[in-house]
């Protein structure tokens, strides 16, 4: 090592990324913090403490949390093994064209969600599929905005492992699908952990296409809170509240990363520098 | 001869690749059998073949009789080694061994009992707590083997299992791949490239080239009886010289080489007129300072010492001979033949080998 000089810029430019990363992601945070906590916005020692909000927030934002939990776990569960089982196919050639897959997978991302919303509304309208103003198409329309990301994760981890693995756990008398679930799946657990956090919280926190297929009446956290923080007039008009339930989503969504991390269990950690 | 392992007409192509050509052989009971050939001549894919891994187009494969080609891999009870240990990396070494083990049902005092005395046997014990990650390569070699080894099976694949280890530790754990194989008795088909490596482990070797069986044999009948231009070559190193056949008579066959008219045992099949070439090893040759008189004549272009042996390159009218000069002393030296010289170059007969052109 030359220079000591040279070691003084690169800690300076540490300080200087954790400083600007310190202000523009944890700033926000703070202040949803302090907003979900304090009487009134711009006074927050002065009205003091509360936990009003917090408080509220089962009463108003119960059913639209519970909804987005439900469709955002069913959306993961579909995304993940889906995304399992085409990326194995993939990878041991039994499905075929690759290509054709991952334009398929891949091509919502490409679609702004708006048009995508209302392709969707126009597909299922009509029969065959008269799926429009029901739960099926909102978990259609998620499962297509959480598969790009998914799909990518999972079939990276996949393609990064070997696959003689499968094939020496099958000369020694594992049929295929135990090689699998008992050699592959601990090794790729932390890659599958990732992707369905990906899934989760895409179909968690989406709100553009949720507004246009969800049905009537079936709330969902972010179209509430959208309404609280722009609705202009009466008690609805209401930051605080929106901060409240918002935090009350961030606690959800460590939740889900803490318990998804427990499933995997050990495997996590010892996979993680593998 | 009995056959335990039988293969016949075996083809295999990956669309416009031919990988295996009309493979046939068989390998007898506790046999060190060895497939050896250069890169990309199909020797792997015949393994998968044999181990279910892939699928042959053509052919059949017995094992003891019964033809197992369409068994999947799990029921053909083979042991594979492969080239990069595909060890499982989440589980400990033991865990590793247990594994085939536990496919069969076995658990408790009975599991225990047998992974130990694999892993004895490739001297591992005390590092079974270890995770593929923790050992070195020569160690992860050996879980492989423990591995494949602890489910007594029919067969022993292994490809290439000594190709990732330093020179060294591959010479050690060569001797140690023909103690195991020697104390087990199992029937082991081995996969290499490196015809040292064949020589020091096999009873029999079958060369391949291009998809195709060049030659079966021991190690000495490759090395001095080699069925065509291709194994001489890749068996050791062999002069290639050509020449024309002038007559075919019954105890021998004339040869015209580089000007000179060698007579040499006889090969069946050659008619006069057909060229054909003469393979001598470098170790055969004897060179003379130049007395004037019949042999080949050639000039030294150049000299290298090896140690155990000097290696001449001598130019005779345009063609190459290797001649290796071995017994040599430090007072010998100078008086050898040195660069620039003219020499001679002579060989007996009998260590010639005629090879169709
Ligand atoms: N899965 C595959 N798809 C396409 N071609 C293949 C495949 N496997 C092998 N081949 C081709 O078949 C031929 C034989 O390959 P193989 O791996 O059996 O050679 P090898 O003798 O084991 O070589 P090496 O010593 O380099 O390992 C090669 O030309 C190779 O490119
Ligand atoms: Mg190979």
């Amino acid at each position: 090592m030359s220079g000591g000089g040279r070691r003084g810029w690169l800690r300076l430019a540490d300080v200087m990324v954790a400083t600007l990363l310190g202000f523009f992601v944890f700033a926000p945070l703070a202040v949803l913090v302090l907003l979900s906590l304090t009487e009134e916005w711009g006074r927050a020692f002065r009205g003091g403490l509360t936990l009003r909000w917090l408080l509220e927030v089962p009463n108003a934002f119960g059913a639209a949390i519970a909804h987005s939990v439900l469709i955002a776990g069913v959306t993961m569960a579909a995304t993940l093994l889906m995304s399992a089982m085409v990326a194995y196919g993939v990878l041991t050639r039994r499905v075929h064209g690759p290509i054709l897959v991952d334009t398929l997978v891949m091509t919502p991302l490409t679609i702004p969600y708006i048009v995508l919303g209302l392709a969707l509304i126009l597909a299922f309208k009509a029969p065959p599929f008269r799926l429009h103003g029901t739960v099926w198409l909102l978990l259609i329309g998620h499962l297509m905005i959480a598969m790009p990301l998914g799909y990518r994760t999972t079939q990276a981890v996949m393609e990064a492992t070997d696959l003689s693995l499968v094939e020496a756990a099958r000369s020694l008398g594992a049929s295929e699908w135990t090689a699998v679930r008992r050699v592959i799946l601990p090794l790729i657990a932390p890659g599958l952990v990732a992707a369905s956090l990906l899934a989760f919280v895409t179909s968690l926190q989406n709100y553009s296409l949720s507004f246009m297929i969800a049905p009537e009446r079936y709330k969902l956290a972010p179209l509430e809170i959208f309404t609280y923080v722009f609705a202009e007039t009466g008690a609805y008009s209401n930051y605080n509240l929106a901060a409240a339930v918002s935090l009350c989503m961030m606690l959800v969504l460590l939740s889900a990363l803490g318990v998804v991390r427990w499933l995997t269990g050990q495997s996590w950690h010892e996979n993680i520098n593998v | 001869m009995e056959r335990y392992l039988e293969v016949r007409g075996l083809w295999k192509s990956f669309g416009p690749v031919l990988a295996l050509h009309d493979v046939s052989f068989a390998v007898e009971r506790n046999e060190f059998f060895t497939l050896l050939g250069p890169s990309g001549c199909g020797k792997t894919t015949l393994l998968r073949c044999v181990a279910g891994f892939e699928q042959a187009d053509a052919g059949e494969i017995a094992v003891e009789g019964h033809d197992m080609r369409f068994d999947p891999p799990e029921k053909r009870d083979v042991g594979f080694v492969f080239q990069r240990y595909a060890l499982f990396p989440t589980m400990t070494a033991y865990r590793n061994v247990a594994f085939g083990l536990e496919m069969r049902g076995l658990h408790g005092a009975e599991l225990d009992r047998r992974v130990q005395e694999a892993l004895d046997l490739v001297r591992l014990r005390g590092l079974e707590h270890r995770r593929p990650r923790e050992l070195s390569g020569g160690q992860q070699q050996r879980v492989a083997v423990a591995r494949a080894l602890v489910i007594r099976p029919r067969l022993l694949l292994m490809d290439e299992p000594l190709s990732n280890l330093d020179a060294k530790l591959r010479q050690e754990m060569r001797t140690e791949i023909r103690r195991i194989q020697k104390e087990t008795g199992i029937t082991t088909l081995y996969v290499t490239h490196d015809q040292e490596e064949a020589f020091s482990l096999s009873d029999r070797i079958l060369v391949m080239d291009a998809g195709r069986v060049q030659q079966i044999g021991t190690h000495a009948e490759l090395y001095f009886q080699p069925a065509n231009g291709f194994v001489a070559d890749f068996i050791g190193q062999a002069n290639r010289l050509p020449g024309e056949v002038v007559a075919a008579q019954v105890e021998e066959t004339t040869v015209r080489v580089l000007g000179e008219t060698l007579r040499l045992p006889r090969r069946p099949g050659l008619a006069p007129g057909q060229r054909v070439f003469v393979s001598v090893r470098p170790e055969h040759v004897r060179l003379a300072v130049c007395p004037g008189d019949s042999c080949l004549k050639g000039r030294v272009r150049q000299r290298q010492f090896l140690g155990p042996f000097l290696r001449y390159f001598v130019d005779i009218g345009g063609a190459e001979v290797v001649a290796d000069i071995s017994g040599i002393t430090l007072d010998g030296l100078a008086s050898l033949p040195q660069e620039g010289d003219n020499v001679t170059v002579g060989f007996s007969p009998h260590d010639c080998t005629l090879l169709e052109a």
